[in-house]
């Protein structure tokens, strides 16, 4: 409720302001208010980032002293005209939900409606698990969130640690409002509401109608791409309202000379450049529209300082804090590219040479070698399914074919008419359409090996060509009617067809996200002992692979209803926001400098990656505990949960008789593990001494016997190609025991009953272990193995 | 009644620029001859998507595929093949079909009755119906084999029957329509400077209706498997949905 209030207080403040500089329209307005409510969140953030002041108290402080003061500035300007201007404002949106009318958009937005809710409900019920999400948009803001000012994570782990945070700063004002990450994705769906205000505001200013441009914004909240990344913490729905902001800002401005249409320019433009160094091509592209504004200035140095003031210096202010810490704490504004225009070297590089991004073609590059290649982006519309990519068959068929068309025909009309030496002087139409292809270069620059991944950099590129597609959707419909008609039938049943994506695809599991919300919905509900990590278990690129370890942290360190025991982690793996907790009650120790950190992690997480090898693991730079450190004191570390990919040790000092998260340790076991516990329980007679090793699920429900003190000989988990090892190394104190099915031919020192099968102790002879390690030896030197 | 009278009493032919008649000069007859023209070129779109979505493959090719590796390259040609495809028949139904539309340009009677074909052929995109057959699916291996052991299944007669009843319907319906319009005349929108200028010209509107149709049938036809392959999981997911509503 917090969130809600201060975010409608930014919005109204800037509805507000709309008025006061006398935006015309309400769709502008809108676009205008949501602007700058989103200025007003990141400034306001950066401000207390950059000075250490970032807290929740003082977020909302200032935020409502912000806001308030806007909004008393515009009522004292506007005197009575503001609150007319208001409620216009609402009988506009009012009119705007009737002109739904008509039948095309009807069916829309009966589309949209329940594709929306369904947003909302993974948004909800889901934690934030795409993954880039997890792996660099999220941890610098939780980073933030936690130590209460930016600092730019190891660079080693990921080199866009460095990139300016704008958009991503929106996502940390629900959780720093709420102080958990229930809401965090959320914050792409309410800017995929300015993208779509956009489109309208651009459409209505080309001269569409309200239904034609009510038909383009729908069609872009129903883009797959648009439906799935909504839910998530990318930024490229964001970039997409920034940028429709900033164009209709600079159409405005050269067509009227508005200051009010400049201003959103300058802030927009701020906001992009804050966001993404590719977005700086498009919107050097967007001066020109600027400067073209002057011929409404009577005199040309107030014009030239009026841009200053209302253009260049909000956009500036708004972005110019990542550059310059980037200047000054890496020596290069722009990290990790270089900065080098021809043999000039400005700044050099933080990747390697050989890195992949430096020595891939470009796209653009790639087609015009290969011009066929095209269709290969198009027909496989790359990245449906996913949050990369699926723009749908009309973005193709005719989104772009039309806005490339629409700007050469731009072109030609004024070769021709300078030409035939009959033009009126007016670049206008010339200027903005030339900002389509504009729009489309930082796809088109990116490296072809993005070539997966970088599909949905053509969001900003389709809301401007959906604002040119609306006026001839009108004149479509007026002219031929019938074939008109079964253009949107078929426009409809492709977004129909398409809305299937929102659930994930099973040939796509590795690379999409999955969005099954039931069951996680039922325990968020049920008040459930579960964590929402337990539930990216369909997360792309294999983050779902985190979850039963983030589970375990979060569950140990944020039981329901138990206060929280925070745990220093030491992290390791590529995604490491899940660290942090569903409360960001956790810290990564190996983020922090050493003097602020304490001398060792309580956790030790090692993510094994999908090929499951100890040489995979990623530590951020140099390991201060690499994997063999740990397991070579089992004295003081013990391994708590082993998965395929993952292995969490807890020092073992933390988990002595009597600790706190030795209890919170056993809880968790025996409510998310119950069946394991009640298996184990049944274990007799009980081995008085000696270990017992175990890899598989029944060894949780060991260990929680031996947290409890219900069982005398040790609990060792183990990765199962480790038993040798670990038996030989057991071996010295005392018996050892593993796990087997009852049955085997030798007798068995205790049983357990479980529920598909009896199980039972067996204790491994030295000759046991021999023929273990003997076996194992040969296995490396790639000799055939032994009978056993 | 014919069509001559009507337009010599002022009405508008669908698709042409003025009220046919209202002009008499060379000029206007030029321009009369390139609409024509145009409405050709809008027909040879129309043919030449029939063409191509009964000739591209769609029974054993993947053109969807999620993971990132080799078997990835196998779409992507497989699209580059079916853009080729639909590139060579656009380019040979524009030609056929921009002759066709000079050559009728001549006669009043032949150049309404082509921008009539053009208006009702629209009904033709229908045909990416035919998708709803095609395969959905991994990509074979580098040997060419497809995965489980079976290979993909042949598009059965009704993917050919169905979706050429409903595009017949759908252009029997609007050569209806479109008649009744053209009786009746229609209005002319779009202002000075607005990209609505481009559909309202004579030339240049139809064919790039039909194309932007063309290409995003095409795109529909491709997509439609990958899409209906989802729906399990989606369906799936439906009750869910609808038992969070209230707690949303």
């Amino acid at each position: 409720m917090l969130t809600l209030s201060l975010t409608l207080l930014s919005v109204l403040s800037g509805l507000a302001l709309s008025h006061a500089v006398s935006i015309d329209r309400f769709p502008a307005r809108a676009l205008f208010a949501g602007t700058i409510a989103s200025a007003q969140i990141i400034a306001l953030e950066t401000l207390l980032g950059a000075t250490g002041l970032l807290t929740r108290k003082a977020l909302i402080g200032a935020s409502v002293l912000l806001g308030s003061s806007l909004l008393a500035t515009c009522v004292w300007a506007t005197s009575s005209r503001l609150l007319q201007g208001l409620r216009r404002d609402a009988r506009s949106l009012l009119e705007g939900f009737l002109e739904l009318r008509p039948p095309e958009l009807i069916a829309f937005a009966a589309l949209a409606l329940p594709a929306w809710i369904w947003a909302l409900a993974a948004i909800a019920y889901l934690p934030p698990r795409s993954v880039d999400d997890l792996a660099h948009h999220l941890p610098p803001v939780l980073e933030a969130v936690v130590r209460h000012r930016f600092v730019i994570l190891p660079l080693e782990l990921r080199p866009w640690f460095a990139y300016p945070l704008n958009a991503d700063l929106l996502f940390m004002w629900p959780t720093i409002l709420r102080g958990d990450l229930r809401w965090t994705d959320g914050a792409q769906a309410m800017t995929a509401a300015l993208a779509a205000a956009a489109v309208v505001a651009l459409a209505r200013e080309l001269g569409a109608s309200r239904r034609a441009s009510l038909c383009c914004a729908l069609l872009f909240l129903l883009f797959p791409v648009t439906l799935k990344q909504a839910t998530s913490c990318y930024t490229d729905i964001t970039l997409a309202g920034f940028y429709g902001a900033a164009v209709w800002g600079a159409l405005r401005y050269a067509r009227q000379g508005s200051a009010g249409a400049l201003l959103l320019c300058g802030i927009a433009s701020g906001l992009l450049a804050g966001t993404k160094y590719h977005f700086l091509l498009p919107l050097t592209a967007l001066w020109p529209l600027v400067f073209l504004g002057l011929r409404h200035e009577p005199v040309r140095s107030r014009g030239l300082l009026r841009i200053g003031l209302l253009f260049a210096l909000p956009a500036i202010a708004l972005c110019v804090y990542w550059y310059l810490r980037n200047l000054l704490a890496l020596g290069n504004p722009v990290y990790p590219y270089g900065v080098s225009p021809g043999p000039l070297k400005i700044f050099e590089t933080a990747l390697a040479p050989t890195d992949m991004l430096l020595t891939s073609p470009s796209l653009l590059a790639t087609i015009i070698k290969q011009p066929l290649y095209l269709f290969a982006m198009s027909m496989r519309d790359v990245g449906a399914g996913g949050v990369d990519g699926g723009m749908g068959p009309f973005f193709w068929g005719a989104v772009v074919p039309f806005g490339l068309w629409h700007a050469c025909r731009a072109v030609w009309r004024t070769v021709n008419a300078a030409w035939m030496s009959k033009g009126d002087g007016d670049a206008t139409g010339l200027l903005l359409a030339l900002q389509l292809p504009a729009a489309f270069l930082p796809y088109f620059v990116s490296p072809r090996i993005l070539f997966d991944t970088t599909t949905r950099y053509m969001l900003p590129a389709a809301v401007l060509g959906l604002a040119f597609l609306a006026p001839a959707i009108d004149a479509a419909r007026e002219r031929w009617r019938a074939p008109f008609c079964l253009a949107a039938g078929l426009a409809i049943a492709a977004s129909a067809a398409s809305l299937t994506l929102l659930a994930g695809t099973r040939d796509l599991a590795e690379r999409k996200q999955k969005m099954l919300f039931g069951e996680a919905a039922a325990a968020a509900r049920s008040g459930a002992f579960a964590s929402p990590w337990r539930f990216i278990e369909g997360g792309s690129h294999g983050t779902g692979r985190f979850a039963f370890g983030w589970e375990l942290l979060d569950l140990v360190s944020a039981p329901p209803g138990r206060p929280v025991h925070p745990l220093w982690i030491y992290a390791t793996g590529q995604y490491p926001a899940g660290f942090y907790g569903s409360w960001l009650q956790n810290r990564v120790w190996n983020f922090e400098e050493p003097a602020s950190r304490p001398a060792e992690a309580d956790v030790f997480f090692y993510y094994l990656t999908i090929q499951r090898r100890v040489e995979d693991i990623t530590y951020f730079g140099k390991p201060v505990y690499a994997l063999r450190d740990v397991t070579s004191h089992p004295e003081k570390y013990d391994l708590a949960l082993v998965t395929p990919e993952t292995l969490i040790y807890f020092r073992r000092d933390v988990l002595r008789p009597g600790a706190d998260l030795r209890e919170r340790l056993a809880t968790y076991y025996e409510k998310v593990y119950p069946e394991e516990v009640a298996t184990a329980v049944t274990l007799a007679p009980l081995p008085k001494e000696g270990t017992i090793l175990n890899s598989g699920p029944i060894g949780l429900g060991l260990k929680d016997l031996e947290l409890r003190g219900k069982l005398s000989a040790r609990v060792q988990l183990i990765r199962p190609e480790e038993l040798d090892l670990e038996a030989a190394r057991w071996r010295s104190s005392g018996p050892v025991f593993i796990v087997r099915p009852e049955g085997q031919t030798r007798p068995a020192v205790a049983t357990m009953k479980g529920t598909t099968e009896n199980l039972a102790l067996y204790e491994l002879s030295d000759a046991d272990i021999d023929f273990l390690l003997r076996e194992a030896r040969q296995r490396e030197k790639g000799e055939p193995e032994e009978k056993p | 009644m014919t069509a001559a009278p009507r337009e010599r009493a002022g009405r508008q032919a669908p698709g042409s620029r003025k009220p046919a008649g209202a002009r008499s000069s060379r000029a206007d007859r030029g321009e009369a001859h390139f609409g024509a023209a145009g409405a050709g070129l809008a027909v040879g779109l129309a043919a030449a998507f029939v063409v191509w979505v009964l000739q591209v493959r769609l029974a054993d090719m993947p053109y969807h595929y999620g993971f990132i590796g080799a078997p990835v390259l196998t779409v992507d040609d497989a699209c580059r093949e079916a853009g080729w495809l639909w590139l060579l028949c656009s380019a040979g139904g524009v030609m056929a079909g921009g002759a066709v539309g000079i050559l009728a340009g001549t006669s009043i009677a032949r150049r309404r009755l082509l921008t009539l074909a053009a208006l009702a052929s629209t009904g033709i995109y229908l045909l990416a119906s035919r998708g709803i057959w095609g395969y959905e699916g991994f990509p074979p291996d580098s040997e060419g084999k497809f995965p489980e052991g079976k290979g993909p299944a042949p598009m059965p007669l009704i993917s050919i029957v169905l979706p050429l009843a409903l595009a017949a319907v759908a252009v029997a319906i609007l050569l209806q329509t479109v008649r009744r319009e053209s009786r009746k005349g229609s209005d002319r929108p779009g202002g000075a400077g607005s990209p609505a200028n481009l559909l309202d010209e004579g030339v240049w509107g139809l064919p790039l209706f039909h194309l932007c149709l063309s290409l995003s049938a095409a795109h529909l036809t491709l997509q439609l498997p990958y899409y209906l392959g989802a729906g399990e999981e989606f369906l799936h997911a439906l009750p869910d949905l609808v038992n969070l509503i209230p707690g949303l």
